[in-house]
């Protein structure tokens, strides 16, 4: 329990803390710095950085789109594998499994290769078939990011719907099949409501880990202008911490986006719950 | 005892149990951690031991450059001796922290040569990574380097941020050996902060082979450097006379400060901030309309991608610093015999003003015991032409001496260049550089911003002017909240 | 998917060969940039830009398993080993709290429980931002930062693992076999060491796996807390050598090698054992 205590509530603690005070220097700012106690002006900064708010902005928008594509399919393989007809299950499930366990700096770097004009095969590709794509593009580089994010979760989230799946009692299915209910009757009014729970549950995941995105454009970054260094808000919070030396700030745009994490998580849970009764 | 207290008695015991558990984890751990950190146990031991041997060493190397260059190079041959001695006379290791290629050969060269104390190197990763890594030291007062490669833009802001210390006293002997303006951007209020390493000098480096073969006159100003630009893609619309990177304010800085402006200046007590000035709008202006045109590529630089088109030769020049030779020979090493050097173009014609692009410091980080001997190291590695040598090998460096441009290795021959003597050029330049450009206390925040800027206008919201002026006042904001004195 | 057949004999051809060809393409999907990975391993720089991405071309894979292990010293290997220390110690001892935390929290009563169950959940929710920066200003006050307590300590926090262990605490550890324990005479702690952890056993080995992953592939937590290379583990790391990279391309194949060595020891972990982790993710799917 301690422990807990120690590194989850004190850290909060002192981050509530510090983005309450503020840095002060005079003149050139040669001599030592101050501190003093700012109050809400970090917080009004933050939500007054539009490219802090841009970079929310923009997650919420990844969010709507990746979350439900990743899940739709994730559900999808986790139907098709609990189905009697699926062939090969084990080395299909392997496959769809593989991308999750490379650590995602891995997976950041591998994509940027494959993103890359002129080392990139699949720009070749479609080259050779003379479609032009640009991946690190400015309005393609979110997606470009979505696919990594996509291409490293589908399998996880796969594996949490499938074993909600196969906790299901069968017999269940196989008397409604007798009753004449197609695959499909049994797929959407069977199944997806009973293990609903657990799709929701990789949701809450999935858009705390949109929110919290960091590596994957870190490391695409380091090949394209388009991602700014304030592109998503944990970036922004670190940058702000390390590359511009304010920890005080760094620390409201954080709480900020905790909040904003808090809120949304909720709100979503809540949306789900009212659905569901 | 009933069934039930005794029940509640154990589970306490549990918790407690658990912290233990908890704490043994801990002191587990802890017993790792020694094995790592020897370092630091011997900086502290040697603490005491520091004062005399430094004075001992700085005295040596205040007695001239050519006495500590002779006797490294003395050391150098009786290295074997001293290493199979072990000597270490004062038991004092200072860290030191750099990207740069051939500074791990330099501290080895030091460690071979010099037997007051000894330095142990690290390879950062250049830029943003290496400062974050540095002040996160700072902050943590612990883990970081006596000594660490600063790019020149980033002394002020660093001193302001409070990583830096001020090494006034102990560089006094050497100050006299380097170029004046390096020692004056390295200068804030009465005190220096950092050694000088090398400084970047612009030129034009441009591909012989397209210009000859599209009947390209090599541009001596602007105006027909645009000229060229035209030509050329209007010859091959695949082909482009540069490229363009909006997130490299270096360069543009540098395109800048070739046409005199001034990014930052100080008054007193206070800042000027003129990054919009009209002299800097001018080149924004020229390089707008070749975006507005497609007379360039708009394309991130130092990325794989970039370093194909230099060797395909898709962009004809490159508008670069002397350092760039090695990027080029490295990064492009196909293309050897295809480039070739050409004085910066300029903006009036007959005119031979220059700019400068990167080069770097060494300089002190807060929180090191050892000031006297990482300043007496840092002025060593950038001055005694063993470990400059050594650079110029790396990273082809152009040493930040006053008398480092005519070190013979710079003179020679450059095979990548098809043998043109490129530093004849680079040294031209470095003679012209405007002298009083002044770095501004908070370039993280001004390089950022000009870089997202500059992306947004070339992606088609705004110009590059306008993001100088959205830059100018977010800066002049940026200072006045952290505390710091503005004036006109 | 309404061709689904509604004969119970079995699904038609049609809907099997849809099936097919939906989950041979998200294969293929899958594994594609992993085969990019192999075959660009093999190469050295040169062949990486100049060869087609899908097949072999000159053979150069021990040399750069060679150079990987001795570049720069071999720090490539040291950092290995902090993966493996990291993930390996990380993930044991995590396992261990999360287990205790668990099963107390499933199987005693006491004052505030569900509150603290509460609190300990919406940890998940907190950004790494939120707790890697503030820890790493209290880590560094304490003199704990660069050094393996900085990673290791943090990394102990497994919400995932607690929740894991009370759901199937609850299911799995009958209360008739604990007072049966209690009345024998063992001690809370033998109880739970010799058979609650046992009946815990799949339950245990995902919380340990899963933690283990979380802490091999974290990346924001060490970037913060460390800045000495020899105490990276091994996706910071390679996150240096990326950027270095970038400015001298004879790096670029270790870059490449380095990142499927470092993904090998998951995917043979996963592999092995695989039995254990599907039936443990099930419980926790289920109740979730």
């Amino acid at each position: 329990m301690v422990i807990f205590l120690v590194f989850q509530l004190i850290p909060v603690g002192y981050a509530i803390w510090q983005s309450l005070q503020a840095t002060t220097r005079s003149g050139l700012g040669i001599g030592a710095a101050g501190s003093r106690f700012a109050g809400l002006e970090n917080y009004a900064q933050a939500l007054q950085d539009q490219e802090f708010i841009a970079g929310v902005l923009r997650m919420l928008v990844f969010g709507v789109v990746q979350v439900p594509v990743m899940l739709f399919f994730a559900l999808v393989l986790a139907l098709l594998f609990d189905s009697s007809f699926a062939m090969f299950k084990k080395f299909f499930q392997f496959a769809a499994f593989l991308p999750y366990a490379l650590p995602g700096i891995v997976a950041s770097i591998l994509w940027s290769f494959l993103y890359l004009p002129g080392v990139s095969p699949i720009i070749a590709a479609l080259q050779a078939i003379n479609v032009k794509v640009d991946f690190l593009g400015p309005d393609v580089v979110l997606w470009s990011i979505a696919n990594i994010v996509t291409w490293q979760w589908t399998g996880y989230n796969m594996l949490i719907i499938f074993s909600a799946l196969q906790a299901l009692p069968h017999d269940i299915f196989e008397a409604a099949r007798i009753d004449g209910a197609s695959g499909w009757a049994v797929n959407t009014k069977i199944k997806i409501p009973l293990v609903l729970p657990a799709i929701i549950l990789t949701a809450v995941f999935s858009i705390i880990g949109t929110l919290q995105l960091f590596s994957e454009p870190t490391i695409v970054r380091t090949l394209t202008n388009n991602v700014t260094f304030k592109y998503t808000p944990n970036m922004a919070a670190y940058n702000i911490a390390f590359g511009a030396n304010n920890p005080n700030y760094a620390a409201a745009v954080a709480v900020t986006l905790a909040i904003f994490t808090f809120i949304l998580s909720f709100g979503f849970m809540k949306l789900t719950n009212r659905k569901e009764k | 005892m009933s069934e039930e207290s005794k029940k509640r008695l154990n589970r306490r015991k549990f918790i407690t149990l658990t912290g233990g558990a908890l704490a043994a984890a801990g002191l587990l751990a802890a017993c790792g951690d020694n094995t790592v950190a020897p370092a630091s146990a011997t900086t502290a031991a040697g603490a005491g031991a520091t004062t005399t041997a430094a004075g001992a060493g700085a005295t040596t190397a205040a007695a001239g450059g050519t006495a500590t260059t002779a006797a490294a190079t003395g050391a150098t041959t009786a290295a074997g001796a001293a290493t199979a001695a072990g000597t270490n006379t004062s038991g004092v290791t200072i860290e030191y922290w750099s990207w740069v290629l051939g500074s791990k050969e330099s501290v080895d060269l030091w460690n071979r040569t010099h037997t007051n104390f000894k330095v142990n190197y690290t390879q950062t990763t250049s830029g943003t990574p290496h400062y974050n890594k540095v002040k996160a030291a700072v902050a943590a007062g612990s883990g970081g380097p006596d000594l660490a490669q600063i790019e020149f833009q980033l002394v002020t802001s660093l001193v302001v941020g409070g990583a830096l210390q001020p090494i006034t006293q102990e560089a006094a002997p050497y100050k006299a050996k380097f170029i004046d303006w390096t020692i004056q951007q390295v200068t804030l209020g009465n005190d220096i902060y950092a050694i000088p390493q090398d400084i970047g000098p612009m030129g034009l480096f441009y591909r012989k082979d397209i210009f000859d073969q599209y009947s390209l006159a090599v541009p001596k100003t602007w105006e027909e450097y645009k000229a060229a630009a035209e030509k050329l893609h209007a010859a091959d619309p695949t082909k482009y006379i540069a490229s363009f990177s909006p997130a490299q304010p270096g360069q543009f800085a540098g395109f800048a400060w070739s046409n005199k402006a001034k990014w930052f200046g100080t008054k007193g007590d206070a800042w000027q901030v003129t990054i919009n000035s009209a002299e800097t709008k001018k080149v924004a202006d020229y390089w707008q309309d070749l975006i507005t045109r497609k007379l360039v590529k708009v394309e991130a630089d130092f990325n794989p991608a970039w370093y194909k088109d230099l060797l395909d030769g898709n962009i004809a020049t490159w508008v670069g610093a002397v350092w760039g030779a090695g990027t080029l020979a490295t990064n492009a090493a196909g293309a050897s015999g295809k480039w070739a050097v050409a004085y910066l173009p300029q903006w009036t014609a007959g005119s031979k003003v220059s700019g400068n692009w990167g080069g770097s410091t060494v300089a002190v980080i807060k929180g090191s015991k050892h000031v006297k001997e990482a300043v007496e190291f840092g002025a060593w590695l950038n001055s005694d032409p063993g470990p400059v040598g050594e650079m110029i090998k790396g990273n082809n460096i152009y040493p930040a001496t006053k008398d480092g441009g005519s070190l013979p290795v710079l003179k020679q021959p450059n095979p990548y260049f098809s043998g043109q003597v490129i530093n004849d050029i680079f040294t031209e330049s470095a003679g012209n550089v405007d002298p009083s450009w002044t770095w501004g206390p908070t370039i993280d925040q001004v390089y950022a911003d000009i870089g997202d800027q500059f992306t947004a206008s070339t992606n088609g919201s705004g110009t590059l002017s306008s993001a100088l002026d959205q830059a100018q006042a977010k800066t002049v904001a940026d200072l006045k909240s952290k505390g710091l004195q503005v004036t006109q | 998917m309404k061709t689904f057949s509604r004969s119970a004999t079995g699904p038609s051809l049609g809907s099997r060969t849809l099936t097919l060809v939906f989950l041979v393409a998200f294969t293929m999907y899958c594994l594609l940039p992993a085969t990019w990975l192999l075959f660009a391993s093999t190469k050295n720089t040169g062949d990486l830009y100049g060869s087609f991405g899908f097949w072999f071309s000159n053979f150069n894979l021990f040399e750069n398993l060679n150079r990987l292990a001795t570049y720069q010293g071999g720090i490539y290997l040291r950092w290995l080993l902090n993966s493996l220390i990291y993930a390996g110690l990380g993930g044991l001892l995590s396992t261990i709290i999360s287990a205790m935390a668990g099963f107390a929290l499933a199987k005693y009563q006491f004052a505030g429980r569900e509150l603290i169950f509460s609190i300990i959940l919406g940890g998940v929710l907190i950004p790494s931002a939120v707790l890697a920066l503030p820890l790493f200003l209290l880590l560094s006050q304490i003199g704990l930062t660069n050094n393996y307590l900085g990673v290791l300590l943090p990394s102990l926090v497994s919400p995932f693992g607690v929740y894991l262990s009370r759901v199937y605490a609850a299911g799995s550890v009958p209360d008739e076999l604990l007072e049966a324990a209690r009345v024998d005479g063992s001690s809370e702690l033998r109880t739970f060491f010799t058979m609650v952890t046992r009946l815990m056993g799949p339950a245990l080995v995902t919380a340990f796996l899963f933690q283990f992953v979380a802490i091999w592939n974290n990346f924001f937590l060490p970037l913060v807390v460390l800045s000495r290379n020899e105490l990276f583990p091994v996706t910071l790391g390679l996150y240096a050598w990326q950027g270095q990279s970038l400015g001298n391309p004879d790096i670029v194949s270790l870059v490449i090698t380095g990142s499927l060595v470092a993904s090998l020891p998951l995917i043979i972990l996963f592999f092995s054992l695989q039995s254990y982790w599907r039936a443990g993710a099930a419980t926790g799917a289920v109740k979730g």
